[in-house]
């Protein structure tokens, strides 16, 4: 359950759900439905966002393809798993469940190969941008909210 | 008190915890689109009661108005506080609803055990009208299908509240009294420690409040913390085994001597549920040490090296043993897997010797069946037993897994070079795909690891259906791998493995078969709605997405049902599926047109052999479909007639229960929404599930004999008068059966105490020493009879035989561990079949007697195993290398071969005396004749060892059946050397 739900359940001994947090339910259920129309055209063309993506990432930065054995083939796998979260957190309406099981876990591998902040938010604002062309406006609306998390949780 | 067909605990973030890392497949987002559509229905239902929740209260407590007046001032005061509890209640139900998550939900409905559980006057009835009358309100202020979805909520609230009052009310008694019976029995507890009769209390009390808290829908993650508190280390040795054992047995008399439950069968099961679980976290903390220090003792005689690889073997075999413990109460099953997964990494990584393990843990199982009790072994040997072959399984792939994998893909990238050549990685990702799969078949062996498989399985499989790789590639890679397995891996292994290999590479075939004709297959099928339903269509935003959407879900999700437990994914797609019937009641002319036409271009687009494979869950997965639409309508509106008809003709029981027509027409609509479930793949043993909890609920009720089988045969007389064409009978087909069953219940509802008495009054008036020579002889006896009658009532309902077999291999366990007299045996279950004849008289009655006759011929033949069984196999081995003098080599690996293969043949054979166990004599047999192909004996041999078998267990066995036995065994053996 998202947080601040879980929040509201707490105080409802005492008092009834308010209109703001009404709001914020049917709010949730909207996503919750654009979520799951997402996850069917995210899995649809995830291979050719993030092959794409990775492609023009290291067009870019070059350098950065020697830094590490097989570093493309993990840049593709890691984006892969990074955008699933990302579904999975558009799916529930709940950025933190992709922040506590894949980004904070996966900010401090980031930070310890040294890739740099800028090149970890160019790969992500690419995923974005390549995104926008393949997903329907609503659905890619929710995506690209997730990727903006995971992109200010790997810079924080 | 029959459950939904959507478990409310089943939230999306469960399945997105099972998705973990891979890509939702087609069926998880129709789950996901059915739960956010819950959500909008639990938004409309917050608009709605919140205006009105105050006088929703006001009036559910006006209900009870009578019993808080005569309670005086302690009847204001419990007012008041059943007033917070029921706004806080309605509340947090909207908010599961609207969250489509019961965690907050249960956590509220427990914190109101405690204030309750000794509230004055709080009585169980009480606490009934209150709650009924409080879903009566909700109900007539929420519109139809959203009202009912809210109800389901208020319905588990109702039955927990009056739980928590009846027993609460009678707690310190049933403890006092269940205390008072152990420390009778065993006074050595008293005087080993002072405290002890205290903390003995508050264990019982413990187990009492853990069984009431397992009632909310989250309920099931209750029992494993209770069984973490008593397995600390300051508390795991307070108690003997023995005395751990009599506390549950003492505690579940003291319930039934204390408590006339009116709906009790389901507090009954989690109180035996936990308080068995107690006994086996005591039993098991007191062995470990000593069944880990015999495994160790055993792979040092047998293996030089093991010295050096224990350490790391021993702290595996520790976490599996934990985990199988931890996983014999379902709400410990994730822990158990987790902690199974996390083990079978670190194999992968270390690569301990398989040969070395493998020994290791068939060793666990071996110490563990003879230190533990038999009550903990049948909560824990299959575990354990699935688990050794789990990690053995691991250690066989990663020991050898990457030469071979690599082996593999070498010999695929030299006949494919276009497609290697130019993809990054490619090889790399042919590999990991092909140790996944090998992992993956690995852990579909554990119990409650079948969602995670089917889960990775389908997402691989709806992934090459999409991707369309070369067709020959594919298949050419599963040929290898196949050819590659057969070569490297064990035979041991092979026995598990390939079976399951089979049918996954049958999907993954069909999989890759599909991406050439789907455009075509999904093309037909849309244009045929189109061409017929396109005004009405147009009616939809969006229609012909949905459309599309749907028929690719269902085609994708019928290939699945080929994998292993497959058809538990297609099940949960099919209820989400009628539900979605149920709220937007569906044209089921345009469902029989676009699925019809599915299956119709399946059949003429799709290649054989694929189309014969995926052909047979698809047409019944289509007229499950259309039959739920064609009954949707007539649902609701059947039952309710059908249970006011059968109240008028039943007056007394709309006077004993509350709200009884409303509850008996909502028990109707899911027990016909069940039935249709019956009809998909695998559907039946589901909603055979159903009836198992009904069922057993109704023997426990007062409702009489004739008052549900009228009510439901009213209602199924108007399903029947309203719903025909296409799928009608095959509803009828399955609900038939569950209505004779009912009707069974519902006899042994007012018959089962005197059947169960007067057979056990027979059996001890023939054998009376039995009643000394065993302590609580005949209560055990009634429960046993009990069990008996209420298994073969299960047996003649299809996809009930699960309940049978069950039955049978726990009594097969009993009699191993635990000898019985064969004789007295017979005249027990004589007894209870000559009592069953005499008293039942309904539909079903005459089957059941003929069952109770197979099952009491197979009883006498196991009890006669259980006390003979070494005998028997040790006089086999004996006649067969007399006959065969010179002949047969006595080294170990001949000898292990046939003790190993008579013992199974054996055992399966004894099981096959029961029709429904006939599966176990058919995988035995497969299974001996392929190790037999690999064997050290000859085939004739072989043959012959278990010709030998036969002939030792004529002579060996003096009671029952033999002949027929005898022949089991024959035919269990008839495919070896074939």
């Amino acid at each position: 359950m998202r947080k601040d739900f879980r929040k509201t359940a707490q105080q409802l001994h005492a008092r009834p759900i308010s209109d703001g947090e009404l709001a914020a339910l049917r709010e949730s259920a909207a996503n919750a439905r654009t979520g799951a129309a997402l996850a069917v055209q995210a899995r649809e063309r995830e291979h050719t966002i993030v092959y794409a993506s990775v492609g023009e990432l290291y067009k870019k930065y070059p350098e950065k393809r020697t830094m590490y054995a097989g570093c493309e083939e993990k840049t593709l796998r890691d984006m892969k798993l990074v955008m699933r979260y990302c579904v999975y957190s558009a799916a529930l309406d709940d950025p933190d469940y992709a922040r506590d099981r894949m980004h904070y876990w996966f900010r401090t591998i980031l930070l310890a190969f040294n890739f740099g902040r800028e090149f970890i938010t160019d790969a992500y604002r690419i995923v974005q941008k390549r995104a926008a062309t393949a997903i329907a406006p609503a659905e890619n609306k929710v995506l690209h909210a997730m990727v903006d998390d995971a992109i200010q949780v790997y810079n924080s | 008190m029959l459950r939904t067909i959507l478990p409310l605990a089943e939230s999306p973030y469960r399945l997105t915890d099972l998705a973990r890392q891979r890509n939702y497949t087609y069926e998880e987002s129709t789950v996901l689109e059915s739960s956010a559509r819950l959500r909008e229905l639990g938004c409309g239902a917050i608009e709605r009661l919140r205006p009105q929740e105050a006088r929703i209260a006001e009036s559910a407590l006006s209900a009870a108005a009578a019993d808080f007046a005569a309670l005086g001032e302690a009847g204001a005061e419990l007012r008041e506080a059943l007033r917070a509890a029921v706004l806080a209640i309605l509340r947090q139900a909207q908010l599961a609803m609207a969250t489509d998550s019961t965690e907050a939900f249960s956590k509220s409905l427990l914190s109101f055990r405690a204030p309750f559980w000794v509230a004055p006057g709080f009585t169980g009835e009480t606490a009934r009208t209150v709650f009924e009358a409080l879903r009566d309100e909700a109900l007539a202020a929420l519109p139809g299908y959203q009202g009912r979805r809210f109800d389901e909520y208020l319905k588990v609230a109702s039955r927990f509240m009056a739980t928590v009052a009846e027993v609460g009310q009678v707690a310190e008694s049933i403890v006092e009294e269940a205390a008072s019976a152990v420390l009778a029995r065993h006074p050595a507890v008293a005087s080993r420690r002072a405290d002890l009769p205290r903390l003995l209390r508050e264990e019982l009390l413990q187990c009492l409040a853990t069984s009431v808290d397992a009632m909310v829908p989250d309920g099931d993650a209750q029992v494993p913390p209770f069984g973490k508190r008593i397995g600390s280390r300051d508390r795991a040795g307070l108690f003997e085994r023995r005395e751990a054992l009599d506390m549950a047995a003492a505690l579940r008399a003291a319930i039934q001597r204390h408590l006339q439950l009116a709906r009790g069968a389901e507090f009954l099961e989690h109180v035996r549920v936990v308080t068995e679980y107690a006994a086996l976290v005591r039993d098991a903390h007191a062995r470990r040490a000593d069944i880990l220090a015999a495994v160790e003792r055993r792979a040092s005689e047998r293996h030089a090296g093991a010295a050096a690889a224990m350490p790391r073997l021993r702290q595996w075999l520790g976490e599996a043993f934990d985990a199988c413990v931890a996983g014999a109460v379902p709400g410990g099953r994730d822990e158990m897997i987790a902690a199974l997964e996390r083990a079978s990494a670190e194999i992968a990584r270390e690569k301990p010797s398989a040969d070395l393990a493998g020994d290791c843990f068939q060793f666990l199982v071996e110490e563990s069946e003879a230190a533990l009790s038999s009550l903990s072994l049948i909560q824990v040997q299959h575990l354990l037993h699935r688990a050794s072959h789990y990690f053995f399984q691991t250690c066989e792939v990663a020991e050898k897994g990457e030469a071979m994998l690599n082996g593999v893909v070498d010999r695929l990238a030299a006949e494919h070079e276009a497609f290697f050549g130019r993809r990054l990685g490619a090889k790399a990702y042919v590999v990991r795909d092909q140790e996944q799969v090998l992992y993956n078949i690995a852990l579909g062996l554990v119990p409650g690891a079948e969602m995670t498989t089917v889960g990775r399985f389908q997402a691989f499989g709806e992934f090459l259906g999409e991707h369309g790789f070369s067709q020959d590639m594919m298949f050419r890679s599963f040929a290898l791998l196949e050819e590659a397995c057969l070569a490297n891996f064990s035979p041991r292994a092979q026995s598990y493995f390939m079976p399951m290999w089979t049918q996954v590479r049958r999907y993954l075939e069909t999989v890759c078969a599909m991406p050439a004709p789907l455009k075509k297959i999904l093309g037909e099928a849309a244009a045929a709605v189109s061409a017929k339903h396109g005004p009405a269509l147009a009616r939809f935003p969006d229609a012909e997405r949905k459309v599309h959407r749907d028929l690719l879900a269902l085609l994708h999700t019928c290939a699945v049902t080929m994998v292993p437990n497959g058809e538990r994914v297609l099940r949960r797609g099919l209820a989400h599926f009628i539900e979605s019937i149920d709220d937007a009641r569906m044209e089921p002319e345009m469902l029989e047109t676009s699925f019809g036409g599915l299956v119709e271009a399946v059949r003429t687009h799709l290649p054989s052999p694929h189309r014969e494979w995926l052909l047979p869950a698809l047409e019944r997965g289509r007229t499950m479909i259309v039959a739920a639409a064609r009954l949707a309508p007539a649902l609701e509106p059947a039952a309710k007639e059908a249970a006011q008809e059968a109240l008028r003709k039943h007056p007394q029981v709309a006077e004993r229960h509350t709200a009884a027509s409303r509850r008996g027409a909502e028990d109707m609509v899911h027990f016909a929404k069940r039935a249709l479930l019956g009809i998909a793949p695998g559907g039946a043993e589901w909603a055979a599930q159903g009836l198992w909890r009904f069922g057993s609920s109704v023997v426990e009720s007062n409702y009489g004999e004739s008052f549900l089988p009228d009510a439901y045969s009213a209602f199924h007389a108007r399903l029947t008068r309203e719903a025909k064409g296409p799928g009608a009978d095959a509803f009828d087909a399955s609900m038939k059966p569950m209505l004779e069953a009912l009707a069974l219940f519902s006899e042994l509802g007012a018959r089962e105490g005197s059947i169960v008495a007067s057979a056990a009054d027979d059996l001890f008036a023939k054998h009376p020493a039995m009643l000394s020579r065993y302590p609580d002889c005949r209560q055990k006896t009634a429960e046993d009879f009990r069990d008996a009658l209420r298994y073969c009532v299960m047996g003649g309902v299809p996809g009930g035989q699960w309940w049978i077999r069950r039955y049978a291999r726990v009594q097969m366990f009993v009699f191993r561990h635990s000898a019985f007299d064969p004789a007295v045996i017979g005249d027990a279950y004589d007894a209870l079949a000559s009592q069953a004849r005499a008293n039942l008289r309904g539909p079903g009655a005459a089957a059941l007697a003929q069952r109770l006759e197979l099952v009491r011929n197979y009883l006498v033949i196991a009890a006669g195993l259980g006390a003979n069984e070494a005998r028997i196999l040790d006089d086999a081995w004996e006649r067969f290398t007399k006959r065969h003098n010179g002949k047969v080599s006595t080294e170990r690996a001949a000898r292990d071969w046939a003790a190993d293969g008579t013992r199974l043949v054996l055992r399966a054979s004894a099981l096959a005396m029961l029709p429904e166990c006939a599966l176990y004599q058919h995988e035995v047999g497969a299974a001996v004749r392929a190790s037999a192909a690999r064997g050290p004996l000859s085939p004739e041999l072989a043959r012959d060892a278990f010709e030998s078998l036969r002939e030792a267990a004529g002579a060996g066995l003096a009671h029952g059946p033999v002949d027929q036995f005898a022949a089991k065994i024959r035919e269990t053996a008839a495919p070896v050397g074939a």
